[in-house]
């Protein structure tokens, strides 16, 4: 009982401190679930991480339910999801009155203005990591391209997208045993 | 009090689950499919809406996907909206991941599963190139936000500095930036005055 509290509150000052989420996060996890409370191995966290990154879903919110699993079964999982999302439930409602409540604070609209281009730096500088992590070989280069071009000309839903491309994956490996 | 009656909560629930279930690699990898379901599909949001809803969601702790779905489903529902957006957007993750958990212990076998995201990892890339693309069109106008958007990029790929010093430093300057700009046309101003007298001597 005493570890699903604490897996619990773990998980919310998790969810409080990490800023810059997805990979960021991760390392803090690793601080945390490793180090701290030694819950997982060095081991057992890099599985884990395969794990959750080949998984669709936040990559925070896999590492908490797998985590929770591995300690204290379902309630485990469910506790420590929770945990990791209850402070952004406090923090995101309270910027949005803050926002709603001022909507022409010049201070607020500056600030926003500024940060608007850095999250388009930051969804292309991800493609750009992601494109040199993942793209290794003329098949996956002929794979990104066509649906880079599937996208931009047809506006394909990305869903579909997703799902065509996986399934290719699977037939591929066993037609051509990759 | 933000209430758009006309969106059920199942609807939410159900966006955000599709959107949960459909993305590897979490953060950035799922904006693409939530602009595409929020502001192309839906029209949730405008694009200017979208625009603010990332800033913020980006400049608070936490996974931005689940800052999303909270914001927008408050927009929608108000708080019991943003509950239905965020259970959707993390119950696949549960599922999927407790019935992984369970067939490792198992000792099964999921080479299906790391053959379907080799096929998906390549498109990644390509997803988020493409949003990024979009959303350049409402965040990205004025010279001052090219300037900072190529800031960004140097600092986060030739620097890797921190994501978070980034959006900080986005946010200083767009303090700063008005401030520079009064300040300038002050000095011009005096400057100009100053001559006057000059002449008038």
């Amino acid at each position: 009982m005493a570890i699903l509290g604490q897996l619990f509150l773990t998980f919310i000052f998790i969810g409080i401190l990490n800023f810059g989420g997805g990979y960021a996060m991760i390392a803090f996890i690793q601080n945390q679930v490793v180090d701290v409370h030694g819950w997982l191995t060095v081991q057992e966290y890099t599985d884990m991480l395969a794990i959750s990154q080949s998984t669709p879903g936040p990559v925070a919110v896999n590492t908490a339910t797998y985590t929770g699993f591995k300690i204290g079964g379902i309630p485990g999982a469910l506790l420590a999801t929770f945990g990791l999302v209850v402070p952004a439930y406090f923090i995101i409602l309270g910027l949005m009155y803050l926002l709603r409540h001022n909507p022409d604070n010049p201070t607020m609209r500056q600030i926003i203005s500024g940060v608007r281009p850095m999250v388009v730096a930051l969804t292309a500088g991800s493609a750009v990591v992601l494109a040199f992590e993942n793209i290794t070989s003329l098949y996956e280069l002929a794979l990104f391209l066509l649906s880079l071009l599937l996208l931009r000309k047809f506006n394909l839903n990305p869903i579909i997208l997703v799902s065509v491309f996986g399934l290719w994956g699977i037939a591929y490996a066993n037609l051509f045993g990759a | 009090m933000p209430n758009n009656s006309a969106t059920r909560l199942t609807e939410l629930f159900n966006v955000f689950a599709q959107i949960g279930l459909f993305t590897i690699g979490g953060g950035a990898v799922m904006l693409p499919f939530i602009q595409k379901a929020v502001v192309e599909d839906k029209h949730w949001l405008n694009d200017e809406e979208f625009a603010d809803m990332l800033a913020i969601t980006n400049s608070a702790p936490g996974a931005f996907t689940i800052n999303a779905s909270i914001y927008i489903g408050y927009t929608q529902r108000g708080l019991i909206g943003s509950t239905a957006a965020m259970l959707g957007m993390v119950t696949p993750s549960i599922v999927i991941i407790l019935i992984l958990a369970y067939m490792i212990l198992q000792g099964q076998n999921i080479d299906w599963l790391q053959q379907f995201f080799a096929g998906v990892r390549p498109i990644v890339a390509a997803l988020l190139l493409d949003a990024a693309l979009k959303l350049r069109k409402t965040m990205v106008q004025s010279r001052f936000d090219f300037f900072l958007l190529a800031l960004g990029l140097v600092m986060l790929l030739l620097a890797s500095i921190n994501t978070v010093l980034v959006i900080i430093t986005g946010a200083v300057l767009g303090l700063l930036y008005p401030r520079l700009k009064r300040y300038r046309q002050q000095a011009a101003g005096e400057s100009n005055t100053s001559a006057d007298k000059k002449e008038g001597e």
